[in-house]
């Protein structure tokens, strides 16, 4: 029987962790900001203004900056404030 | 006797709760969108809704706008005896018609079926009856669909079905 157990130790500590759990924060507002702008956008549109290529183009747009923002949020979170993994194998 | 309440909650901890927040304010408008979509809303039925097609000056004589009337497709022509604005879903079998102008017809491509432009009158084809007129208003050079000019006929087209 192999049974792994993945435990994590502190977090990172230190200016540059601050600073990307800072980073995290703002990217998150900017995030929930995106969000509500491309709902806004498909909820408040006539029908007329929905089918048109310009408003595909902006909410696809719009889609593309919120997968960027949740990438860098990701980066950040994973490279800036988590800890080194530490893997421990029972057997 | 110590009463103080505390606790402490990690950055990590806090980064995962605003991200789940954000997840959550994301599947909140998906699912608002969803739901309008399901369910749009409409004007009463037969009430003069008074959509803006476009402006005058966009639509010259002899050229078409398309736009969407009570969910269905529809179009707007501006012939030499003024604006006139028909469904242009073809009542034969759903297809959708549109203007062709070296013949000056709407013109349904799936079974070759003609439309006078001034009336929506079937010219040929199989078309069993003509396309439903909307009336059209030009307000402040903006030209104005309204409503349905016979909802009832409307009504019996089944490719119409939740439009009158």
């Amino acid at each position: 029987m192999h049974i792994e157990k993945i435990e994590y130790g502190p977090e990172k500590e230190g200016f540059w962790s601050q600073v990307a759990f800072g980073l995290i924060i703002l990217l998150t507002l900017v995030a929930a900001g995106i969000t509500g702008m491309i709902f806004l956008k498909i909820l408040s549109s006539d029908a007329q203004i929905a089918s048109t290529r310009q408003f595909i183009e902006d909410v696809g747009k719009l889609f593309a900056y919120l997968l960027f923002d949740l990438a860098a949020i990701i980066y950040l979170y994973v490279k800036g404030l988590l800890q080194d993994e530490y893997v421990t194998t029972l057997e | 006797m110590d009463d103080k309440i505390s606790f402490t909650i990690t950055r990590r901890k806090l980064t995962e709760i605003l991200m789940g927040l954000v997840a959550l304010f994301f599947a909140g408008g998906a699912l608002a969108s969803i739901l309008k979509y399901l369910w749009p809303a409409t004007a009463a039925k037969g009430d003069s809704v008074e959509i803006k097609i476009a402006n005058a000056d966009e639509v010259p004589t002899g050229s078409v706008r398309k736009f969407m009337f009570n969910g269905k497709a529809a179009v707007l022509l501006h012939m030499p005896a003024g604006f006139r604005a028909f469904g242009s879903v073809c009542t034969h079998l759903g297809c959708i018609s549109y203007w062709k102008e070296d013949e000056n017809i709407l013109f349904c491509p799936c079974h070759l079926g003609k439309f006078d432009p001034n009336t929506g009158a079937v010219i040929s084809g199989p078309p069993p009856s003509p396309l439903p007129a909307i009336d059209v208003v030009v307000k402040e050079g903006a030209v104005y669909a309204l409503k349905w000019r016979d909802p009832e006929y409307v009504k019996t087209i089944s490719f119409y079905a939740g439009a009158a």
